[in-house]
């Protein structure tokens, strides 16, 4: 009797510490594919910078593929790398205000949208971005991917001849996508940011 | 001397337009700059959080602009009660506003109790129709998040008919192999009469069962409302007002007091 009251609390602890150490096992491990599958605060401010260039970078290629003055060669390659700023499958929604105060909103695909840019009919075209970008903060979706959202004023005139022939300012708002992607030639994983759907609402015709 | 008239007449007639145009820029930036963009960025406000930039608020914003100030910047001074100066409305803003202050009272950006009001256009069964979706962000794990539909609204999806007439299986239906089952639910509109007492037409379970058989297509969306019981003992509703002015975007609509606290 004696022997189990000596036995039994050696037995407890020894149980305890194994236990202990299994769980403190299983939490590094688990960790470790934490790190690999999340974002660190400080990540997630570079990305925020990150946004800021990739937007701009869309921006540039915006006011390529719209101007009349550039080759149609140089138009095409703007065109070509813009979509590849994008996640597969971005929609453009545009919202127009009409003269008697409704809204009307079309959605068309990315690619389409951008070609459309390429032929709009004016015999000039100037669009110009204000320095106002707004990126909100990044939040995990339940597909592991990070998003946000990120806010731009575009100014867009169209000329016929020396005529304004359409002027207006939009909103747009980008989403933005952080995604874990494998890249087949160095068999590893890396995050990368992609632009995803745009909400662009006219606010002064 | 001619042209060097015409030269001077070019340069103050160009700079003077490039003037113009630099203000109509800085005007725009300003407004835009003053905005509420995002409804992201309407919370972080409301939070105190982050300034008009965009940027974590430090000592020379708070310096400058009181939580309380930036607070009544997020109301919609266009509403007919402040413009008319209703005295009512005016000290709920107030007290609000003190409530929010002295109490401390900061929202869960990831909070239920943000429920977005979604008015949407649809097709039905080939016809234009509006109907209202109601989402709220769901927690999936402590650190994802996404918005889920909790109800929705429409006067077309269930229309109740109610007459006098008391219908009901009688007590011995069920020894006549319910027989008069049939017969009951042959009327279609009154179906519903004969489910149990606790019995609530759900027009969630419609909607989804609409859309499987093909008879909803929804369009597009065409104005979002946010209705924010995330605050002690107040309920807000927040929209976009899409407008060129600095009191502009997402701003509160309207203020009530919530007695569920």
């Amino acid at each position: 009797m004696k022997l189990a009251l000596y036995v039994l609390p050696i037995f407890l602890l020894i149980s305890m510490n194994l236990s202990s150490q299994t769980k403190t096992a299983k939490t590094a491990k688990q960790a470790k594919i934490v790190d690999e599958i999340n974002l660190s605060q400080e990540d997630v401010a570079l990305f925020k910078e990150k946004t800021k260039q990739k937007v701009d970078e869309f921006q540039q290629h915006i006011v390529t593929i719209g101007s009349k003055d550039e080759q149609m060669e140089k138009k095409n390659l703007a065109e070509k790398e813009a979509l590849k700023l994008f996640y597969k499958g971005a929609q453009m929604e545009t919202t127009k205000l009409l003269a008697n105060g409704e809204n009307k909103k079309i959605t068309r695909p990315m690619a389409k949208y951008l070609a459309r840019l390429k032929s709009l009919p004016y015999t000039r075209v100037v669009i110009k971005f204000y320095d106002i970008a707004y990126v909100s903060d990044f939040t995990k979706g339940p597909d592991g991917k990070y998003y946000s959202t990120a806010t731009i004023i575009q100014e867009f005139t169209g000329f016929t001849g020396d005529n304004i022939a359409y002027k207006d300012v939009t909103k747009k708002e980008i989403e933005i996508v952080i995604d874990l992607v494998e890249d087949t030639f160095y068999n590893e994983k890396s995050w990368k940011l992609f632009l995803g759907d745009i909400k662009a609402t006219e606010t002064k015709a | 001397m001619k042209k060097l008239l015409l030269y001077f007449i070019f340069c103050i007639f160009f700079s003077s337009s490039l003037q113009s145009q630099i203000i109509a820029d800085k005007n725009i930036e300003k407004i835009y700059g003053i905005k509420v963009k995002q409804f992201n960025e309407f919370l972080n406000r409301f939070n105190y959080k982050t300034d008009f930039k965009g940027n974590l608020i430090d000592s020379v914003f708070l310096s400058k602009i009181s939580r309380a100030y930036y607070l009544k910047m997020l109301f919609n001074e266009e509403d007919t009660r402040i413009e008319s100066k209703n005295t009512d409305y005016l000290n709920r803003i107030n007290e609000f506003i003190t409530d929010v202050t002295t109490s401390e009272i900061f929202m869960n950006k990831y909070s239920d109790r943000i429920i977005a009001e979604v008015k949407s256009n649809i097709n039905y069964k080939g016809k234009k129709k509006e109907v209202y979706i109601f989402l709220n962000q769901e927690i999936v794990e402590p650190d994802m998040l996404k918005w889920v539909i909790s109800d929705v609204d429409a006067d077309f999806l269930y229309e109740i008919k109610i007459d006098t007439t008391n219908r009901f299986l009688s007590p011995s239906s069920n020894e006549t192999n319910f027989i008069s089952l049939r017969r009951a639910l042959k009327e279609k509109d009154f179906a519903y009469q004969y489910a149990h007492k606790d019995f609530n037409i759900d027009l969630l379970s419609i909607f989804f069962y609409e859309i499987k058989t093909g008879n909803i297509k929804v369009n597009q969306v065409n104005e979002i409302t946010y209705h924010i019981f995330d605050i002690p003992g107040w309920y807000i509703t927040v929209r976009e007002f899409n407008r060129d002015t600095e009191n502009s975007g997402w701003l509160i609509e309207d203020l009530k007091k919530n007695s569920e606290k």
